[in-house]
């Protein structure tokens, strides 16, 4: 049977309005929305969505790994919901500001922890932080190769058959196991949990483990944030007018002009 | 350990020819240079490039160091991996950039990880600071609704991939002189775990998206796929392509490929012409990079007329025809 780790993070709202955008008075992290329940970063989730369909042709075990401070396990538990084997949770006071080299270290930890494990599925990016390290300096860490941008994932003959989006179009490629693949949007959303299952997980219990569990001590970032602070934007929209569409066209084809060659 | 020292960047090939972003790493690199008082390099990895190592000395680069390898056509995670590596550690460059593309996003993140460094992603901006020998490089993050200002740890190689579209592109001046150093590399085909198999060309239209000069959008206000088709003429027109807000993706009249927003495509064309797209959040943080932004609505209090730089009130309906007869008249 294969076994498969999802990564999945636990991110601040994306899509609280942006009057609720905070950053704190150090400059140095943001203020979750108040009032407003954290998410399941998007990417992360199409991530589960391609080890789901795996398992949906074939014998496997799903295992989600998700990793921060204070998780919300109601939250989490949507991954059970929509047919995850078991949710593992990292988190320990020590996990605050860990950085991508810190952050995919004790993942890494926690995947060989598991033990045997096959394929490694994550977001192309953390749809807070957009920085799409993660996945990558896991794999580096395990010393396994990796793909990114997958938007399709199947397992034939012992080996994974990804379809990788490239600039121009996509490529195919084989690998054998194990392997850390990215996913890209284009591999589909979370299926929807059915309402059975949504009550079912509710009495399910979750693993946690702190860093002394992993036997592990937190690295240093390499990476320094000096600041955060909200871009100035130019909002002085010029109106285009006319007294006929044709006059219209005319003013912003003007416009096109001077900003495109063709 | 070696001193290190310089600036280099990675150039990327397309079309048997140099990357459109390489003038634009150029810039950058260039600038970061000048800062910090070295000296521009660049790495050129492919077959038949004789070429574009000349072309990129055009640009201001003083060092090539050229791998030709038939084996190293198309980009390979593992192959390409390892002679970057190799390559950083005997240049040993302070300061090493790649574009913020599929390549560069992939080989740059996890050489970071290999050469025990960071790697700030994405940066719209980058300023060498002469005193600490340290680059202050800036990200667009959450989404586009922060930015952040980074260093990398001192005495680590300092590296980022630069967002496009961002530094003026560095005129080419093929009286300048340069050195080219060619640079060995035998792959070892038995050594790589993973295998491309196939390569498809032109069918997805995201990834161009990604890319594209100019994006024709469509919201809610399009009203249907086959209006849709308007749009897309106009986008050919143009020489760009065409996007979607996630309300005409979630009406199933757009495939999720070509949506532009948080949960789709990050955008930065030159021009991105906003249809009957009212300007939630959602999806302007997909596309609040657009060095221009035109947007057409019937609404005149539509949020988007707060975030445009251009705007019409009206019905697409009737502009985009006789915007469309001008351009076809053009083309013929």
């Amino acid at each position: 049977m294969l076994t498969i780790v999802v990564c999945i993070k636990q991110v601040a709202d994306p899509e609280a309005p942006i009057s609720l955008f905070q950053i704190s008075p150090e400059g140095n992290k943001i203020i979750p929305p108040p009032g407003m329940p954290p998410v399941l970063s998007t990417f992360d989730e199409n991530a589960l969505e391609a080890a789901l369909r795996i398992k949906d042709l074939q014998a496997a075990k799903v295992i989600v790994l998700s990793l921060g401070l204070k998780l919300a396990k109601p939250v989490l538990k949507k991954t059970l919901a929509a047919g995850a084997d078991e949710l593992i949770i990292l988190d320990d006071q020590q996990f605050e500001r860990l950085g991508s080299y810190g952050t995919a270290l004790i993942l890494a930890r926690a995947i060989k922890k598991i033990g045997n494990c096959d394929i490694v599925l994550c977001g192309r990016q953390a749809a807070d932080t957009d920085a799409g390290q993660v996945g990558l300096g896991i794999a580096e860490i395990l010393q396994i190769p990796s793909i990114t941008l997958a938007q399709k994932v199947e397992v034939v003959d012992e080996k994974v058959r990804v379809e990788r989006l490239i600039t121009d179009g996509y490529e195919i490629i084989e690998a054998a196991m194990p392997v850390l693949i990215t996913t890209s949007q284009e591999i589909g959303e979370l299926r929807y949990p059915s309402l059975k299952a949504i009550i079912a997980v509710k009495k399910m219990g979750v693993t946690v483990w702190k860093a002394d569990d992993l036997g592990i001590e937190i690295a240093p970032r390499r990476t320094k944030l000096l600041k955060l602070f909200v871009p100035e934007r130019n909002t002085n929209c010029q109106m285009i007018e006319g007294a006929s569409p044709e006059e219209i066209a005319e003013g912003l084809a003007s416009v096109l002009d001077t900003k495109i060659v063709i | 350990m070696k001193q290190s020292q310089g600036v280099m960047f990675l150039a990327e090939l397309q079309n048997q020819g140099l990357a459109e972003n390489c003038a634009e790493l150029a810039s950058a690199g260039l600038k970061i240079a000048g800062q910090l008082g070295e000296e521009l390099s660049a790495v050129l990895i492919g077959t038949g490039i004789a070429e574009s190592a000349q072309e990129l000395i055009g640009l201001g680069v003083k060092k090539v160091y050229v791998v030709d390898n038939p084996d190293l056509t198309y980009y390979h995670s593992e192959s390409y991996l390892t002679v970057m590596t190799r390559i950083c550690q005997d240049i040993s460059p302070k300061v090493f950039l790649l574009g913020h593309t599929v390549l560069g996003r992939d080989l740059g993140t996890r050489l970071a990880f290999r050469m025990n460094t960071g790697l700030i992603p994405n940066c719209v901006d980058l300023e060498g600071d002469p005193d600490t020998g340290l680059v202050q490089m800036t990200r667009p993050i959450y989404g586009g609704k922060a930015h952040g200002i980074y260093t990398i740890e001192s005495g680590r190689m300092q590296m980022a991939t630069v967002a496009p579209k961002i530094f003026e592109p560095t005129p080419r001046d093929d009286s300048r002189q340069g050195e080219i150093i060619s640079y060995t590399h035998e792959v070892d085909g038995a050594s790589l775990k993973l295998q491309v198999v196939e390569r498809f060309e032109d069918s997805v239209e995201g990834v161009k998206l990604e890319a594209a000069d100019v994006i024709v959008s469509g919201g809610r206000g399009v009203g249907s796929a086959e209006d849709f088709e308007v749009l897309k003429e106009l986008a050919k027109l143009l020489g760009g392509c065409v996007g979607a807000s996630r309300a005409a993706v979630d009406s199933g009249w757009m495939h999720s490929n070509l949506q532009v927003g948080l949960t789709g495509k990050l955008v930065t064309p030159n021009v991105y012409i906003a249809i009957g797209i009212s300007g939630a959040l959602q999806h302007m943080a997909g596309c609040s990079r657009a060095k221009t932004i035109i947007a057409i609505n019937l609404d005149h209090e539509a949020p988007i007329f707060k975030m445009a730089h251009f705007g019409v009130v009206g019905d697409w309906r009737e502009i985009l025809p006789p915007l469309l007869e001008r351009y076809r008249a053009l083309r013929c």
